[in-house]
């Protein structure tokens, strides 16, 4: 039997995450943070964030030893509160001065780079595995070349250049992580992640086009009176030509997060380190269908079994592959970050991550 | 006098080496092969406990020592008091369960009450002159895409005008407005835009039979303008976005549209109020100038028809009219609410039920028995629900009562004000909503 590992050579050993949280008990800190959360008017959202990510952390264990997160609610609660001071000001002003979103949206580009090397820094740093903290060691000049150098690129290619943008990008984000002074490398071949990206395209096509073919031939039957919805189910008019192109975005979505980490985590090593990942397309599809199946009918209460569910099952499907018994050291030059980046980014939904 | 084990690291390297931790008399020891350490226990820190997730002890000096044994760690270091509570929120059943009622609670607070209320309060602070751009860049916007100049002659626009002016000045009426005249395929139609700018489509005044039905659709609009509800719209998106985005936080990536359908029903709901409130306004201030509030209703009525008829509805969320029927009773309600109820000959005819034109319509009547026998509350109801108990009557007697000529059990006529009369069945009462207690 090959594995997706490949063959292990004779001083590497296989180490699989162990997780150890449950439903059960991430459904109580997620009832009990939204409840302190709502009646303290959010300001508790910091140190929910900071329980769950504990928790999440404590749970998962790699080579018998937990992650740990040490980041403070205080300084989350401050980046919280800039980020909604910004988002109020964004909204307010985008409505009442339609062209001021443009200001807004030059800002953000131009901030970006920094935004993200915060943004990481911060997490990195506060994130702990036997004791040794992990770093993000870019500077926002090296981030400025990738997020807003590539971005140019891909504009002018009329977008054709994205796959290869996805591929540096999150190279340079694996690349530039390290722990204590192990750095951790990361080459990713562009035309591989073409080769996802393609496909994705067409499962999109493949889903999208014939649904959407389908519900318009309907509409125009339903106008033209040959076939009609009772008055108390018109509003399904509505939803439906949403339905196919939600289901064929969420399968390539799917297709993308599966084929891309697999094919990332393959190619990141580090000293006496490699990683595999086995994430199956399939699988992870009918997962998110069933999550927001399950979130929908449960209004919501089973959103901390969806969670769960997902990361035991992308956790079940990580490995690492350790060649002897390799010691890791401290970066002594630490110093902490402030959380308004990392906050900013949660709020205007920027995904930094990989 | 127990040992504890645990990992312990020195922060300098990933290796890790099990110890022994022993506290007493307010030092700890760390006692492990080639190492031995002592501490004041107080200048030890430790994790938050979480579940039965690993604890930490943060040492003097960048080591760390790691254990599972979590009530050892909770006898050997003080605990906070809000630990404690947390800890004992987030490890009983029971407390999540109470969790579930508050957070329910919270929420329905929240969206019922706190949000209207700022909204309405902030909406109250922002100066119209604010809306100014935002007016004129929607109108040009429109005007682009959507619309054309407005065909109507000069004169039939400036009578429009002046008579609306008329009533505005007749009502006492102080908000400022301009009125638009377009031309537009999205067939009869007026909304209001921002900073009070009131659009009105050349097929809404064809449609309409009468100056007074325009004036009773321009009063609403006004409605819109006078509650500022371009403003609070706005602003009620911004909080539901909050709200969704606090509740769903960790899920958004992997079930958004489950985050879409609660955003899109809170929405709703909150452009639903604004429409009553701006019909509400409407019969008023049509009442106070001295016009027929079911003006408004016939046209509401006739509105539906010639959009409907062209095959172009526009969809409820970009409508400003959505529940026709219940508002056109609105205004019939209203109207009728002028005269009191006269006592007639007691007949006991049971009026419980929902009374429709015919039992297709979504919209109807409700009689609701009050506690004295032989008289009704009288309300309007639509998928929505009813409208506030007693909205057509607070309380009739039905028999007797001139606005109503029962037939028999089965068939009633409502007498409308001008003349009129509507004919009403009897239809199932499940297909109605329960009548909420407000």
């Amino acid at each position: 039997m090959t594995s997706p590992t490949g063959a292990l050579n004779a001083d590497e050993r296989l180490v699989q995450p162990e997780f150890t949280g449950t439903a059960a008990e991430y459904f109580r800190i997620w009832i009990v943070n939204l409840f302190f959360t709502l009646a303290t008017l959010g300001i508790y959202s910091a140190w929910a964030k900071v329980r769950k990510r504990r928790y999440f952390y404590g749970s998962t264990r790699l080579d018998g030893d937990s992650f740990d997160y040490f980041a403070s609610p205080k300084a989350i609660l401050n980046g919280r509160i800039i980020a909604v001071a910004i988002f109020a000001i964004y909204a307010l002003a985008g409505e009442l001065y339609p062209h001021s979103r443009y200001a807004f949206w030059a800002a953000g580009v131009l901030a970006f780079p920094w935004l993200v090397v915060r943004a990481l820094a911060f997490n990195s740093r506060n994130s702990a595995y036997r004791g040794l903290r992990f770093n993000f060691e870019a500077t926002t000049k090296q981030a400025a070349r990738v997020y807003i150098g590539m971005l140019a690129v891909v504009v002018l290619t009329a977008g054709l250049a994205f796959p290869w943008f996805m591929a540096r990008q999150k190279a340079f984000v694996v690349s530039q992580h390290a722990f204590g002074t192990s750095r951790f490398e990361c080459e990713l071949p562009a035309q591989r992640f073409y080769g996802i990206y393609i496909r994705a395209t067409l499962l999109l096509l493949a889903f999208t086009v014939p649904g959407v073919a389908l519900i318009a031939y309907l509409t125009f039957k339903q106008y033209d009176g040959s076939v009609s919805l009772p008055e108390s189910f018109a509003w399904l008019a509505w939803l439906l030509p949403v339905l196919p192109v939600y289901i064929g975005y969420a399968i390539s979505y799917a297709y993308v997060q599966a084929r891309s980490a697999n094919l990332l985590w393959s190619k990141v090593h580090g000293p006496g380190l490699r990683f595999a990942c086995t994430l199956s397309a399939r699988k992870l599809t009918r997962l998110y269908f069933g999550n927001v199946i399950a979130v929908a009918c449960s209004a919501g209460l089973l959103i901390p079994w969806a969670v769960i569910r997902t990361l035991r099952y992308r956790l079940a499907n990580f490995s690492m592959i350790v060649a002897g018994s390799p010691v890791h050291h401290m970066n002594p030059s630490l110093a902490p970050v402030g959380a308004s980046s990392q906050e900013l980014g949660d709020f205007f939904n920027v995904d930094v991550g990989v | 006098m127990s040992v504890i084990e645990a990992g312990y690291f020195d922060g300098k390297s990933s290796l890790k080496r099990p110890v022994g931790i022993v506290v007493s008399r307010g030092r700890m020891k760390i006692i492990g092969r080639d190492l031995e350490q002592e501490f004041d226990a107080r200048l030890v820190r430790r994790s938050l406990r979480i579940a039965n997730t690993p604890r930490w002890l943060y040492l003097p000096g960048g080591g760390a020592c790691v254990t599972s044994d979590n009530a050892a760690v909770d006898r050997i270091t003080r605990e906070r008091r809000y630990e404690r509570v947390l800890h004992k929120w987030e490890s009983r059943p029971a407390y999540a369960a109470l969790a579930v009622a508050l957070v329910a609670g919270m929420l329905w607070l929240l969206v019922d009450r706190g949000v209207p209320v700022a909204v309405e309060r902030i909406a109250e602070h922002i100066p119209v002159e604010a809306e100014a751009a935002l007016g004129r860049e929607t109108l040009r916007a429109l005007d682009e895409r959507m619309m054309r100049k407005s065909a109507l002659p000069g004169s039939r626009q400036d009578s429009l005008r002046a008579k609306f002016a008329d009533m505005a000045r007749a009502a006492g009426e102080t908000t400022p407005y301009s009125l638009e005249f377009r031309q537009s395929f999205i067939g009869a139609n007026a909304f209001a835009l921002p900073s009070g700018i009131i659009v009105v489509t050349d097929d809404l005044v064809r449609v309409s039979r009468s100056d007074g039905e325009v004036l009773g659709v321009l009063a609403h609009e006004l409605g819109h303008v006078k509650h500022r509800h371009t403003m609070r719209r706005l602003l009620e998106g911004s909080a539901t976005a909050l709200i969704i985005a606090g509740v769903t936080g960790d899920v958004a990536s992997t079930t958004s549209l489950a985050a879409a359908a609660p955003t899109l029903l809170l929405q709703t709901r909150y452009s639903r109020d604004n429409e009553r409130e701006a019909d509400a306004y409407a019969v008023q201030m049509m009442r106070r100038a001295d016009l027929d509030p079911t003006y408004l209703a016939r046209i509401l009525t006739r509105m539906e028809r010639s959009s409907g008829a062209r095959g172009t509805r526009i969809p409820t969320f970009l409508s400003t009219h959505p529940q026709t029927r219940e508002r056109e009773a609105l205004a019939l309600a209203a109207a009728g609410e002028t005269r009191g109820p006269q006592r007639g000959k007691e007949e006991r005819i049971d009026f419980t039920g929902l009374w429709k034109e015919d039992c297709e319509q979504l919209y109807g009547l409700q009689f609701k028995p009050l506690e004295k026998h032989g008289v009704y509350s009288v309300s309007l109801c639509g998928p929505a629900g009813c409208l506030d108990p007693g909205t057509y009557r607070p309380n009739t007697t039905v028999q007797g009562d001139p606005t109503y000529d029962v037939l028999y059990a089965e068939e009633i006529l409502i007498k409308q004000p001008r003349g009129d009369s509507t004919s009403y069945v009897k239809c199932a009462s499940e297909v109605m909503p329960e009548l909420p207690d407000r």
